[in-house]
């Protein structure tokens, strides 16, 4: 009786130090969790102010031009540049894992009709239902920087203090704000609650990145070709105005990384030379992804050339997929 | 001297693995990363280039050993590199990176083909690493065919041709998508005017078309091969040309396999556009109207699915002219479909169904009969989109529809895969029974929609369904050897047939004592209506497999209940019965009437004898004809054939040998075998009757605190639930009772009538 277990010995340890490996993943997307969670805390503490500001004056928004009013917009808006990359750092791992891939939906993918659809309604205080209204960070969003006209109040006020009437110097829906808010936030807490009952498997964190990395051409870079980053005035985009979806991106890869961390040392094992070029290629894109980044605060693409960069960055996804694709089947991963 | 040591151990390939992958990446994306710089610094473009040629030299001689041509080819494409980067020329830098990188992979493929044909499996994997896939999306996997092919190669499980086969089917696979892509992009990059574009994908083409070409000249000869040549040389005007030419033209033979699971999914898919259409169409006042947009988004989805599979299968289609008309078809009611069609005309879902039903039986015509086996396989694809279409439903809270949807995946299953999975795989076909019924742990979605529960609860299920499906294709990934069909039809046979040969065996051998022998007869007319009953269910299964699967547990349920019943009532009347007339004979040796009231109860025997026959074979008899069905779509009738007769005579051999232990037997033994064997087959009939209704949700779900094997199910009725333990001991102790019921009544008469001879 003793031999089979001894036998078994082996196995475990191998097992609990395989586990131990993709526990990162975990490790890693708590951490991001808890500064999306302050960020939507402080998002949620800053729209609570200017609603009751706005329940004090019976809603008449032209007596909210205050610089009490700017405060609490410009701290909205802060805890949202806090909040929203802190997502996009884990948005790989949460839209690539079918446990937790409805919190994307939710947070940061989801539309207003179709297929895609956010699952909630929006109940504002007072009793309207906005419904299905889209994805969080992309109401809070549009109401705080105006790109959704149904979120605004209707009246001009310079937000950030310059003296200028600038981009999205106007007031807010304090009634869309705050119910966007309050929801951001639960859903943050519900999402870090999913992820620490999560168990991550070699084939949740394969299938993830197989499924995700080639987003970065037809989701990211499509998106960013419309943005004003590369059209200026000329984009109508009303989502991806304040931070350039290329940003968001290269969360996306940190996270993908993350990710790759928890599965290299099998992936190792078995063929090295594999995960070198895995390794490689993840930082190929992300190197490719960071010089763009800083290159788009210093020059405008043409039309062609952001077709060119979108080609590119979809040819690096394309080898780092076919890699990880590879590493996956000579693991007996089955990614379909 | 160091450096020639160094290219002689980078080149001995054999025991150590070489890089060649990531100095060819390395390349390409410098060069890439020139491109991009080259309208704002020329400078730093050129410096890129120079990174580019650095990455290059180091692997240059692994290029120059196989293939020395196309080393010099990526050689003097980097000089056209620099130049066009020192001048700021950005379709002259485009031109040369594509060169350099088609150049650099047709040496990879030669070094790639080399190796594996020489059996060197590590040089192959390493020429493999740097080839390039079809543009990967988060809809079309890329798959491993070639990385499999070589681990079988080293494995010994597969010879050097047929890896090499394989090899080359993946990789021409990739390179004839990424040829379409440039020539597509081509048409796009001159429409817009983007002309530095235009002048990579035109590059870009000619070098993948150099790849394919020797596949080219096989097919088509070498003059033609040639002749094309020249035309990509001259792209971008020679483009019609060239689209002409490739017309019919695939590298990379599918194999059988891949090509009928195509062929599945081209008349699987294209099968569901009318049936997703009629939920989302209503006919008003004799126009069409669009009810439900998400149902004939549905609908659009699966046309796309089958035009995909379609296009690959087109250059495979030996008429020509069918496959054009074919795929003109379906772009036509694609067309037609489409959001800017339906504006304009909206079919009314008959209209559509007449179409769809034409296009099916052109393509059945079309496609060759190795095609047109079954593929449970392919059909999984479909379950997915079918429990997709679950959870979206439920999610826009119509119920309704995401009943339907169950059902529609889970007549999928049961018509195909099940079979497979059913006698090898019980606890996998357990838990997925339980994942679309009524399971518990996570709940099974019938009882969600019934509950109309929440999101996260189908989200759950939903992922659950996405791992045990994962299993189940990788069962059902393997191909289908004729020994293991036989063996499944076999055991399925056997296994159903059990329960009900033992019963009656049991019976008709005890019912031996005079007037008691023909009492036989109804339960073997009984029988036979069933074999006749299931003959014709055959029959009608042939052409509703999918219909029919929706309803085999309820049906099967039933059955089971009315069999279960009427047993209970004729194992009551056997005790009484049987020993009644032992006893009787025994003490008075006179004839006595068997029955008590004359010919109405007699004929109440007769019948009930006759609904045990019937039911005992008919209550297993449905599902194991859709099970044989299956399996005979999948793999032929022959092996199933073979299987059923082997798995019939097995039991009915047992039958025999029960019937003539029987007649045997002395009374008093007889009657207790007899009670023993009826009450283990009732309480495995029993077992699984509760299963099956708890399985359709009519009997509630307590499980118990315990696991149990699913093969204790498949072969005791033993399921892990309080009302299934709890109703088979109930009638256990119905048969002991019974026993015990008749023999007291007996022992009662018989002290009345003593009592009374006494008197008299």
């Amino acid at each position: 009786m003793r031999l089979p277990a001894l036998l078994l010995l082996p196995a475990l340890l191998l097992g609990s130090a395989h586990a131990a490996d993709l526990s990162g993943v975990k490790t890693y997307l708590d951490r991001h969790l808890t500064t999306q969670i302050s960020g939507a805390a402080a998002l949620k503490q800053a729209a609570d102010t200017y609603y009751a500001a706005a329940q004090k004056v019976g809603f008449n928004y032209s007596a909210l031009k205050t610089p009490a009013t700017r405060t609490a917009l410009q701290a909205a808006r802060a805890a949202w540049q806090k909040a929203s990359p802190a997502y996009e750092n884990i948005e790989g791992i949460v839209a690539g894992v079918p446990a937790l891939a409805d919190f994307d939906l939710n947070l940061d993918a989801g539309t207003s009709s179709g297929e895609d659809a956010v699952t909630f309604d929006l109940t504002l205080p007072g009793g309207t239902v906005l419904k299905r209204p889209g994805n969080l960070f992309g109401v809070t969003e549009g109401t705080l920087w105006g790109t959704v006209s149904a979120y605004r109040a209707g009246v001009a006020f310079d937000v950030n203090g310059n003296g200028k009437t600038d981009f999205g110097d106007q007031l807010p829906d304090a009634r869309v704000l705050k119910a966007a808010a309050d929801a951001l936030h639960t859903q943050s807490l519900a999402l870090q609650n999913a992820a620490r009952a999560w168990t991550p498997t070699r084939a949740d964190v394969f299938g993830a990145l197989v499924g995700n990395v080639p987003t970065v051409g037809p989701v990211f870079f499509e998106d960013w070709k419309s943005s004003p980053f590369v059209l200026g005035t000329r984009s109508d985009r009303r989502d991806f105005v304040v931070i350039s979806r290329l940003r968001d991106l290269q969360g996306n890869v940190a996270s993908w990384q993350a990710m790759y961390a928890g599965l290299k040392s099998d992936v190792r094992a078995r063929d090295a030379a594999l995960d070198a070029q895995i390794s490689a290629g993840l930082g190929e894109l992300a190197a490719f992804v960071d010089r763009l980044v800083a290159r788009e605060a210093q020059r405008r693409y043409t039309p062609e050339q952001a077709e060119s960069l979108q080609r590119e960055a979809q040819n690096r996804a394309t080898v780092l997929t076919g890699r990880l694709t590879q590493a996956a089947a000579r693991l007996g991963v089955n990614v379909q | 001297m160091k450096r020639a040591l160094l290219l002689a151990l980078a080149l001995g390939g054999a025991a150590h693995a070489a890089d060649l992958a990531t100095p060819a990446e390395a390349m390409r994306a410098r060069l890439a990363d020139a491109a991009l710089e080259v309208s704002f610094d020329p400078a730093g473009a050129a410096t890129l280039v120079h990174e580019a040629r650095g990455a290059w030299g180091t692997v240059r001689p692994h290029w120059q050993q196989v293939a020395p041509q196309t080393a010099a080819q990526v050689d003097r494409a980097l000089d056209r590199a620099a130049q066009a980067a020192a001048r700021g020329d950005e379709p002259g830098l485009a031109r040369a990176r594509a060169g350099a990188w088609t150049a650099l992979l047709a040496g990879a493929q030669t070094g790639l083909e080399t190796a594996v044909q020489a059996g060197q499996v590590q040089g192959a994997r390493d020429w493999l690493a740097a080839r390039e896939y079809r543009v990967a999306s988060s809809l079309t996997r890329l798959n491993a065919d070639a990385t499999a092919a070589l681990d079988s190669l080293e494995r010994g499980t597969l010879s050097a041709a047929a890896a090499l086969s394989a090899v080359r089917a993946d990789t021409l696979d990739g390179y004839q998508a990424r040829l379409n892509d440039a020539l597509r992009d081509l048409q796009t990059s001159r429409a817009q005017d983007f002309r530095t574009l235009a002048a990579e994908q035109a590059t870009l083409a000619a070098g993948y078309f150099a790849l394919l070409s020797s596949a080219y000249a096989e097919q088509r000869g070498a003059e033609a091969a040639t002749t094309l040549t020249a035309q990509f040389a001259a792209l971008p005007g020679s483009l019609p040309q060239v689209q002409a030419a490739l017309e019919g033209f695939r590298a990379a033979p599918l194999s059988e396999r891949e090509a009928g699971a195509r062929a599945a999914q081209v008349l699987r898919f294209l099968g569901l556009v009318p049936v997703e259409y009629a939920r989302g169409v209503q006919v008003s006042g004799g126009a069409a109207i669009v009810t439900q947009q998400v149902e004939v988004h549905e609908a659009r989805t699966f046309l796309s699915g089958a035009q995909v599979a379609l296009s690959d299968l087109v250059p495979l289609l030996p008429d020509a002219q069918a496959a054009r008309t074919l795929s003109r078809d379906l772009a036509a009611l694609g067309a037609a479909l489409s959001p800017d069609g339906l504006k304009n005309t909206v079919p009314a879902p008959a209209a559509l169904k007449v179409r769809v039903d034409t296009l099916l039986a052109d393509l059945r015509a079309a496609f060759p009969a190795a095609w047109q086996q079954a593929r449970p396989d392919a059909d999984l694809d479909v379950v997915r989109t079918q429990l997709d279409a679950v959870v979206t439903a439920a999610q826009a809270g119509d119920w309704t529809a995401a009943e339907t949807a169950r059902l529609d995946a889970y007549a999928l299953l049961e018509s195909g895969t099940e079979a497979r999975i059913a006698v090898f795989n019980p606890d996998l076909k357990a838990r997925l029974e339980g994942l679309i019924w009524n399971g518990t742990q996570p709940r099974g979605l019938a009882s969600l929609i019934h509950a109309r529960a929440g999101h996260e609860a189908f989200s759950a299920t939903r992922a659950a369904l996405q791992g045990t499906l994962r299993e189940v294709g990788q069962i059902l990934g393997t191909d289908v050897a004729p020994t293991a069909v036989a063996t499944n039809a076999g055991i399925i046979v056997f296994r159903e047939g059990l329960e009900a040969v033992l019963i009656l065996a049991a019976l008709m051998g005890s019912l031996r004592k005079g007037e008691l022998v023909r009492l036989r007869r109804p339960m073997w007319l009984g029988a036979a209506a069933a074999g006749v009953a299931t003959v014709a269910t055959w029959l009608v299964m042939q052409g509703a497999l999918g219909l029919l699967g929706r309803y085999g547990e309820k049906l099967e349920a039933v059955v089971s209940l009315i069999a279960i019943g009427v047993l209970l009532l004729i194992m009551n009347w056997f005790f009484h019965q049987v020993y009644w007339t032992d006893r009787m004979a025994a003490f008075q040796k006179t004839k006595h009437q068997l029955t008590h009231g004359g010919q109405a109860a007699l004929r109440a025997q007769w019948i009930g004898l006759a609904v045990l026959g019937f039911t005992s074979i008919y209550r297993e008899g449905f599902e194991t004809v859709l099970f044989l069905q299956s399996l005979v779509l999948q793999a032929g009738a022959g092996a199933v054939l073979l299987g059923t007769a082997a798995g019939l005579s097995a039991v009915l051999g047992v039958g025999a040998l029960v019937f003539a232990w029987q007649a045997k037997l002395p009374m008093k033994k007889l009657l207790v075998w007899t009670g023993v064997l009826i009450a283990a087959v009732l309480g495995v009939m029993v077992g699984n009757t509760v299963h099956t209704l708890q399985l359709v949700g009519w009997l509630p779900v307590h499980p118990l605190p315990l696991e149990l094997p699913a093969g204790l199910g498949l072969w005791l009725g033993l399921h892990a639930t309080w009302e299934g333990v709890l109703l088979q001991l109930g009638a256990l102790a119905a048969v002991i009772g019974s026993y015990f019921a008749a023999e007291g009544l007996k022992e009662r008469e018989l002290a009345q009538r003593r009592a009374q001879s006494a008197q008299a």
